[in-house]
């Protein structure tokens, strides 16, 4: 397994101290009856965290695995926007609309293909969740603006 | 005992069981539940034979994308993909797919025989969990953490409290408080598992696929003569027999559910086995293990349901409906006053273990040629897929939400090197324990000393306890062995 570096683990541990302390407020804030277990767990969170920290800053710097490059976000941010995006217009175009318009355009986003494969790819994977998802099961898929 | 009938019916429920179980997103639950209105003109013994298949084949399927795109099928394969999917990257997907088969058939096959012979006392052991015993299974079950938080045991605690917390999202169990839901009322029941798991893995990977970071490791995958390669299970005789019993015994507590089968079955498997530091690299005995735990869960949930009319997990609650739709009262009386129509049942359940092999292992010839599609156009196909699993659950737009929230996390997770599986094991524990734990304390009057020393003057809960215990100690032991040999 690949070490990380001393300020990404320090960030991770401090990112985590802050949301353990921020849920373990929030489940004060219910009845104790109903609350006594999320309380229980946060509180734990709150003490692995805060020992990853003490831990992370005892990591030696040159551990790290060399500075920072933008271009390693990318990726991550092509598919999560991609995503949203498609999730989104599913409630305004419908299911199926949205899909093809999905695939094709990812698909050329992530690997600039060719017009035969985006139509093939998409048109198949279309017609298999109709045929078994609609046709077969009977899920009704989200309709919109187009199908 | 069974017509031709009977027999084209179980082969019919296998290839449809394969088809959900094999889908993210469709559960074995589903896949029953659908094919229920089918059976009303059915013989009994039709009917049944049909929905044991799909039980059965769907829970065997969850491996197929568990190993091939890293995304179970189906909750029961969550432990499936941590040795089954480095495999594939490692171009074994054919021996992955030849062993899980294998080993499902095996754990099922022997789960039946329980069923078959072992059903009234195993019935009087479920019998024998109360509160108390069902809070400490599922400390038993986070005990696991360790073994699956390989060199991170902190991260791999934060990670499993964090899922634990996960799980308590929602209504509270006894008092009806809803807790961190954020007023979105689909919250109010909790974070749906299978739309956790979808996000959890699907995401990370996709993102992976896109980076062309898997591209050195598109080896080639061996498919020609994975019928033979089956026989390969058989070099892990007693892993499997270990964790046919430990399926068997989840599945027969009623609510325990095969995802936690598999889960102990791994960390059984990876502490008794000669080399413990390659689990999670790609190492068959996990795959076995799960495996043949998760589908020996399928004869056990059915022996509480058959016998004393108390279904073991939602899939025998299914099939229960399906028995009384028939005219059939579960109870003693079913295995006497029904017994051609139950005995003929369970054969049909051995005869779809036999028919998910051939079924199974033509898939993976398939399904093999899907993963070797390039990255830029398998990672659109696998959100897509996603998306449809997510929505199909509730058929919510806002589950899909959840899935892309949670996608995220795992890949944040993947980044700093927090592993994912303690977190999966909260949610799948989380809720059992929450409640166990409040109805334990009901009993007592909230008197939590006298809830402590009740635990320990009951034996069942003592064995519980001493095995929490040993695996406790065997956890941290073999950390801080991998520690000294890092250094």
């Amino acid at each position: 397994m690949a070490k990380i570096s001393r300020t990404k683990e320090c960030g991770f541990a401090a990112a985590m101290v802050l949301l353990s302390a921020a849920f373990l407020i929030r489940a004060f804030m219910y009845p104790a009856a109903s609350s006594q277990f999320p309380r229980f767990l946060m509180l734990l969170q709150l003490i692995f965290s805060m020992v990853l920290f003490v831990l992370s800053l005892r990591v030696p710097q040159a551990a790290g695995t060399g500075s920072f490059r933008l271009a390693t976000l990318y990726p991550p941010i092509k598919v999560f926007v991609a995503s949203a995006v498609y999730v989104l217009a599913i409630g305004y175009l419908g299911y199926f609309a949205s899909t093809a318009l999905f695939l094709c355009g990812s698909m050329y986003w992530f690997g600039k293909h060719g017009p035969v494969v985006l139509i093939s790819v998409s048109g198949g994977f279309i017609l298999t969740v109709y045929a078994l998802f609609v046709l077969f099961i009977g899920v009704r898929l989200p309709e919109g603006l187009l199908i | 005992m069974l017509d031709p009938m009977a027999l084209l019916l179980i082969m019919l429920g296998t290839i449809f069981g394969i088809v959900i179980g094999s889908l993210p997103g469709l559960t074995s639950t589903m896949g029953v539940a659908l094919l229920v209105p089918v059976t009303f003109g059915m013989t009994p013994v039709q009917g049944l034979s049909l929905l044991g298949a799909v039980y059965c084949s769907s829970t065997y399927a969850g491996a197929i994308s568990a190993i091939l795109i890293n995304i179970p099928g189906t909750p029961s394969n969550c432990s499936t993909l941590l040795d089954g999917f480095p495999m594939t990257k490692r171009g074994q997907a054919g021996l992955a797919i030849a062993l899980a088969t294998a080993a499902s058939a095996i754990g099922g096959f022997f789960s039946n025989v329980a069923l078959l012979f072992m059903a009234p006392p195993l019935a009087e052991l479920a019998l024998r969990f109360g509160s108390q015993e069902y809070f400490l299974l599922a400390l038993f079950g986070v005990s696991v953490i360790a073994s699956l938080s390989e060199r991170n045991l902190l991260k791999g605690f934060i990670s499993g409290t964090f899922g634990l917390f996960l799980a308590v999202v929602g209504m509270h169990p006894m008092t009806g408080e809803i807790r961190f839901a954020m007023g979105i009322p689909e919250l109010f029941n909790g974070i749906p598992l299978v739309v956790a798991l979808i996000g959890l893995y699907s995401l990370p990977e996709v993102v992976e696929n896109i980076s062309g970071s898997l591209k050195q490791e598109a080896a080639v995958h061996e498919v020609k003569g994975i019928f033979g390669r089956m026989m390969e299970v058989f070099k892990y005789k007693m892993l499997m027999f270990r964790a046919t019993l430990i399926g068997l015994i989840v599945g027969v507590v009623p609510g325990a559910g095969s995802s936690i089968a598999g889960f102990i079955a791994y960390d059984d498997a990876k502490r008794n086995s000669k080399t413990p530091e390659t689990f999670g690299t790609g190492n068959p005995e996990g795959l076995v293990a799960s495996e043949t735990a998760n589908n020996a869960v399928v004869g056990g949930s059915l022996i509480p349901a058959l016998t004393l009319g108390i279904p073991g997990n939602a899939v025998s609650a299914v099939m229960l409906g399906g028995l009384m739709i028939h005219g059939l009262k579960p109870g003693p009386g079913l295995f006497t006053e029904n017994a051609g129509i139950t005995y003929g049942f369970i054969i049909s359940m051995f005869l779809a273990n036999l028919v998910f092999v051939p079924a199974g292992l033509a898939v993976a010839r398939y399904g093999v040629s899907f993963i070797k599609t390039p990255g830029t156009i398998l990672g659109p196909l696998i959100i897509a897929l996603g998306v449809i699993g997510a929505y199909a659950l509730n058929m919510s737009l806002l589950d899909v939400w959840i899935m892309l929230v949670i996608g995220l996390l795992g890949y944040v997770m993947k980044q700093f090197d927090v592993p994912r599986e303690p977190l999966v094991l909260g949610l799948v524990l989380g809720t059992m324990a929450e409640g166990e734990l409040a109805r334990s304390l009901a009993l007592v009057q909230n008197d939590v000393p006298a809830l402590i020393g009740s635990m320990f003057t009951r034996p069942l809960s003592l064995i519980i306890i001493g095995l929490t215990a040993i695996s406790v100690f065997q956890g941290l032991r073999s950390q801080f062995r991998q520690k000294k040999v890092d250094a």
